[in-house]
């Protein structure tokens, strides 16, 4: 508990300090200076009033201090200093849980696997693991999954680069990008897309011949090309094998 | 707690300039990688067709403003590039003023190309024919059934490009939500003034400068007929 001589002293000086955001630690450095310099008499054989007034004495004129620490203390840096600091205490908090959601929304779109149908039975799975790059984007054909039912159902995975400034829209591998290894040219007969910013896609192709060996995807768009080779035979992973 | 040790012991100067470039770094993060905000209209096409994955436009052909709005055409290999872009404080977006972000796009064009833009109230295309000078274009919309002809702009001259624009008073049409003017009948005519190619709801007949037929598709129409 400070003395009263040191309330008063510090008190004097911080009449003249605009920035009143400061007070507090001004005064406990004062406070602790007086009391410093009164210990420090009180050891070279004074009394403690003696002490304390030769302190408050030795500490200098409290109005010529005042200004100068009111000089050090500008208001209008303390608040623009004090505006920034709480506004980038803001934005690295925000930052951070935008971040741990972003990074938790990632995890959960890559690590989810694709949706099954339930309307069918997987005959078998082919893993692909193709990648491509279309403009900014990323595409990578995961696996082609077919259906007792003669679909085939291709599944694909798209990403933009990273700080790419490209505006995202949805896309699609869409209808005639689909061949068998004779030629025969396919059509989608649907497709769909998830969200966040690892999209899985899927795109069906209907009546898909069960003894076809490839399957041949071969997108061109506007000069944008994707050529992947799916060996249906030799990857196929039969579900009544597992 | 060194880290902000070692902050608190800077001087308030120091400290003010670091944190304001710390909210400098997260403004550019969030407003350039995470709102879509751009710098100019330009920038937004550019991004856009990335997006959409065709161009990249060789050049931009036309910046109209309006207002807060912007429609940037650039030009691409195969045709146009249409792009809405909207002032956003000191930044551009993607969109129109309360029309969200319906986006023209690419406009694949093979022989002349016309496109009315009901936002703008402009009338733009491009001829990919040499010989085309000049090109008319009537623009129209069918109701009930019926084609009805709205507005019919003679473009006296199109540029190095093949590219026209007019928002003039005569491209101005007063629409509404429900209405989608487009471009229904598109005539080219080469130096002379001779119709060389013509292109309606009917199909597209291309002529030399000696008025021979060269190329037609409304033959297999009207033999269906």
């Amino acid at each position: 508990m400070p003395l009263p001589e040191f309330n008063s002293y510090t008190d004097r000086v911080l009449t003249h300090i605009k920035f009143r955001y400061d007070h507090e630690g001004i005064r406990q450095e004062l406070n602790e200076h007086l009391e410093d310099m009164t210990e420090d008499y009180m050891s070279e054989g004074m009394t403690e009033n003696e002490a304390v007034s030769m302190a408050v004495l030795n500490m200098g004129d409290p109005d010529e201090i005042g200004e100068e620490l009111n000089k050090a203390h500008s208001p209008l840096l303390g608040i623009v200093w004090l505006a920034a600091k709480w506004l980038a205490g803001a934005v690295v908090l925000f930052s951070l849980f935008s971040f741990v959601f972003y990074a938790v929304n990632i995890i959960g779109n890559i690590t989810r696997d694709y949706d099954d149908r339930q309307d069918a039975e997987i005959v078998y799975t082919v893993q692909v693991g193709e990648k491509f790059l279309i403009d900014d984007m990323n595409l990578r054909i995961d696996e082609a999954v077919y259906y007792d039912d003669n679909t085939l159902e291709v599944r694909y995975m798209t990403w933009d680069r990273p700080f790419s400034d490209s505006i995202s829209w949805s896309f699609h591998i869409g209808s005639e990008c689909f061949y068998d290894e004779k030629g025969n040219s396919y059509f989608s007969g649907s497709g769909g897309s998830g969200g966040g910013p690892f999209t899985k896609h899927y795109t069906r192709i209907e009546d898909f011949p069960a003894d076809a060996e490839k399957l041949i995807v071969d997108y061109d768009f506007n000069g944008r090309k994707v050529y992947c080779e799916i060996p249906l035979k030799e990857g196929a992973v039969y579900e009544a094998d597992k | 707690m060194k880290l902000i040790n070692k902050i608190n012991s800077m001087s308030r100067k120091r400290q003010t300039v670091l944190y304001t470039a710390i909210i400098l770094l997260f403004v550019i993060v969030k407003l350039f990688f995470a709102e879509g905000c751009y710098t100019s209209p330009e920038s937004v096409m550019f991004a856009c067709e990335k997006g959409l994955h065709y161009g990249p436009s060789e050049k931009v052909l036309h910046v109209e403003r309006q207002g807060r709005n912007a429609l940037v055409i650039g030009k691409c290999s195969d045709g146009l590039s249409s792009v809405p872009a909207i002032k956003k404080l000191l930044f551009w977006e993607l969109g129109y003023d309360g029309d969200g972000t319906y986006v023209e796009g690419h406009i694949q064009t093979d022989g002349i190309e016309a496109v009315y833009d009901k936002r703008f109230h402009a009338i733009y295309g491009r001829s990919m024919l040499d010989d085309v000078e000049s090109v008319r274009v009537v623009i129209g919309e069918y109701e009930n059934g019926e084609l009805k002809k709205l507005a019919e702009v003679l473009f006296d001259e199109v540029d190095s490009d093949g590219f026209f624009w007019d928002s003039s008073e005569m491209s101005y049409i007063d629409t509404d939500e429900n209405m989608w003017p487009e471009a229904v009948e598109i005539e080219g005519f080469d130096k002379d003034g001779n119709s060389i190619y013509m292109q309606s709801l009917e199909g597209t007949e291309i002529f030399d400068s000696d008025g021979e037929l060269i190329y037609s598709d409304l033959d297999n129409i009207r033999g269906a007929e």
